[in-house]
């Protein structure tokens, strides 16, 4: 397999989690993460410098496998939250997909987004960096791992996974 | 120097009575839309309640070292807080007394010496000027060296168990008088370590789009735990199954809103507009804290402390920090920006030398519910800003009637549970179920006080309400 390829397959697959997300297929959305994966959304130590340790310093979310997503889309579809009453439509842009690593069962992705929600009359957009850590085989990659920067963070009100 | 923010730019308001009917006879009390709708009200309430007393600043973990230093506002006024040479902390208005330009622009750092962009006038971390550029041959005149040149003090500066406040004006009470009896709860977060505590790095914020007084409504309302995060609720119980299923997998043990509502709760309102609200968790050994509490006991801490660090409360301190521990322990700073936009700064507070496992399921206890983020803290964002879009944006609506439940079991003076730790909170409600909003008065009536001060009038009906 060469480089070209297993960078065509990563970036399928973020584009195919991009499109899940905006299209509200929550179930294909948890499909394309390990059981096991970790979803991590740093905060900010200072102007330049994002927490790098989930374990003594914030974060805006940390999960430490799947079941952190499925209590968010639980959450969503229960239509029983104030926040979630009207969804935002959602648009992820994903670019400057790079592959910085692969090996047998694994590949790591550099990736650079941004989200615009649009509700009730009013869009706003969030964005910064992905950094993905995929496993599996070869056109059949999971996601493992999972870390968005968030550089705009002092955010419009709120925010939840799908417009990050 | 007289630093008190004058009413000349904003005369006081003729009639601030008028936003409210207080009388406690006739178990009423109003409050009218338009004090969250009002934009001439908007500037008087930062002239009149942030600008001219006390305002939470900062923690003393933020500014460890000499040279530190800390930048936030008092109302509309940029503030920094520097650790100066000799240890101790000072706070200054955040501008060059030259022309005006602000001379600290990030959140937090050192600097020994801090030097202006603009002409490259230099401070030292005890605010003094010690360097005019190209002064010798400027042709200044005597005067100017007769002239002041540092940064402009504070009026105050002081803090009560690591938690720094500041006031522009210098005739304010004593920190600790304007804390009064509520220091009991700051307590209860303070001393929950012998090593002190910290901010944990990583501050979370978000801006709003609702009037700065709906947060703080919200933060002394318990009625709405059960309806706004019930989502929230049922996510903690499917937790715990699973945790019954998987032998313990759930890490993060947040606080179960459903077992709390049977519970004994209540509020205290104390002077000065400071209110707090307690619950009783009956699952209180999956705080981090639990872990931590026979060495508490050890060190000699007041057990009656101790207790009530495993109540969930909520303080509210009048009128910009609030405090809460429901599971782990909040700092919420508020900054109203507009009539309907206000930032909210976050900050998680942990005891020093916690153990490893505790610090992090603190943290993802924290992120859980209190992040704009997480999955109860939006809800709550949510409801406020729906009543700018519901009730505030009826222009014929005049009164808010929704501060009725508790009315006719709160009381004058201490409950039994307050008379057991000896505080004197001016007001008490507890029981179980009441779900009280009586303790919104308190907060109302200091705001409403804060505006007699600046020079309204006082009329009977308000002057007979703030009495009781
Ligand atoms: S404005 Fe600061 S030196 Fe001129
Ligand atoms: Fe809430």
């Amino acid at each position: 397999m060469t480089n070209v390829e297993l960078l065509d397959q990563a970036q399928r697959l973020l584009f195919d989690e991009a499109a899940a997300l905006d299209q509200r297929r929550w179930d294909d959305w948890l499909a394309l993460y390990t059981p096991d994966c970790e979803f991590w959304v740093p905060a900010w130590k200072s102007e330049d410098v994002p927490t790098a340790d989930p374990g003594g310093e914030v974060s805006l979310v940390y999960y430490d496998s799947r079941a952190g997503l499925e209590e968010r889309v639980w959450r969503i579809q229960s239509a029983a939250a104030p926040a979630h009453r009207v969804l935002p439509r959602t648009c992820h842009a994903v670019h400057n997909v790079r592959l910085l690593g692969s090996n047998a069962g694994s590949l790591t992705v550099h990736a650079t987004w941004r989200v615009d929600s649009y509700k009730e009359k009013a869009a706003s957009s969030l964005f910064g960096f992905y950094d993905y850590l995929l496993t599996g085989q070869s056109g059949a990659w999971r996601i493992a791992k999972k870390k968005i920067t968030l550089l705009s963070d002092c955010v419009p009100s709120y925010f939840d996974l799908y417009q990050v | 120097m007289d630093m008190r923010v004058t009413d000349g730019r904003h005369p006081a308001l003729t009639d601030p009575g008028r936003y409210f009917v207080d009388q406690p006879a006739q178990s009423q009390f109003n409050v009218h839309r338009d004090l969250f709708r009002d934009a001439e009200l908007f500037e008087l309430e930062m002239a009149h309640v942030f600008e001219a007393s006390w305002v939470y600043l900062c923690h003393e973990s933020q500014l460890r070292s000499a040279n530190d230093y800390y930048t936030t506002h008092i109302g509309r006024t940029p503030v920094v807080v520097l650790r100066g040479q000799d240890g101790a902390l000072r706070g200054f208005v955040n501008a060059c007394p030259h022309r005006g330009t602000r001379l600290y622009t990030a959140r937090q750092g050192n600097a020994q010496v801090q030097m202006c962009p603009y002409h490259a006038w230099c401070f030292d971390s005890a605010g003094q000027c010690v360097k005019i550029k190209d002064q010798p041959q400027a042709g200044y005149a005597p005067s100017f060296g007769r002239q002041s040149h540092d940064l402009k003090p504070l009026g105050r500066l002081a803090s009560y168990q690591g938690f720094v406040f500041g006031a522009l004006p210098a005739d304010v009470p004593a920190l600790a008088d304007y804390l009064g009896d509520a220091r009991f709860f700051i307590d209860t977060f303070a001393q929950q370590s012998a090593q002190g505590m910290e901010i944990l790095p990583g501050e979370v914020s978000y801006v709003f789009r609702a009037n700065w007084k709906l947060q703080v409504e919200n933060t002394m309302d318990i009625y709405h735990l059960t309806t706004v995060h019930s989502t929230f609720a049922k996510i903690v119980q499917q937790r715990g199954a699973r945790e019954a299923a998987a032998a313990g997998a759930d890490k993060v043990k947040a606080v179960n809103l459903g077992a709390l509502a049977g519970q004994e709760q209540g509020t205290y309102t104390f002077p000065h507009g400071h209110t707090v609200f307690w619950g009783t968790d009956p699952l209180r050994e999956n705080r981090a804290l639990w872990a931590m509490r026979p060495d508490l006991l050890d060190r000699g801490v007041d057990p009656q402390q101790v207790e009530w660090m495993f109540r969930p409360r909520v303080l509210n301190f009048f009128p910009n920090i609030q405090f809460v521990d429901s599971a782990c322990m909040q700092l919420r700073v508020i900054r109203p920006l507009a009539p309907d936009r206000t930032e909210m700064t976050m900050f998680c507070l942990a005891p020093r030398g916690e153990p490893a496992a505790g610090r992090r399921r603190r943290l993802r206890q924290y992120e859980d519910f209190f992040n704009a983020s997480g999955i109860a803290t939006p809800d709550d964002v949510a409801c406020y800003e729906d009543i700018h879009a519901g009730g505030l944006g009826d222009a014929h609506s005049e009164w808010i009637q929704g501060f009725a439940r508790g009315m006719d079991k709160v009381i004058a003076g201490p409950d039994s549970h307050a008379r057991d730790i000896g505080i004197r909170p001016l007001e008490s409600c507890s029981g179980v179920e009441i779900q009280d909003e009586t303790v919104f008065r308190g907060f109302y009536r200091e705001w409403l006080a804060r505006m007699h001060k600046a020079g309204g009038a006082q009329p009977a009906q308000a002057a007979a309400g703030a009495r009781a």
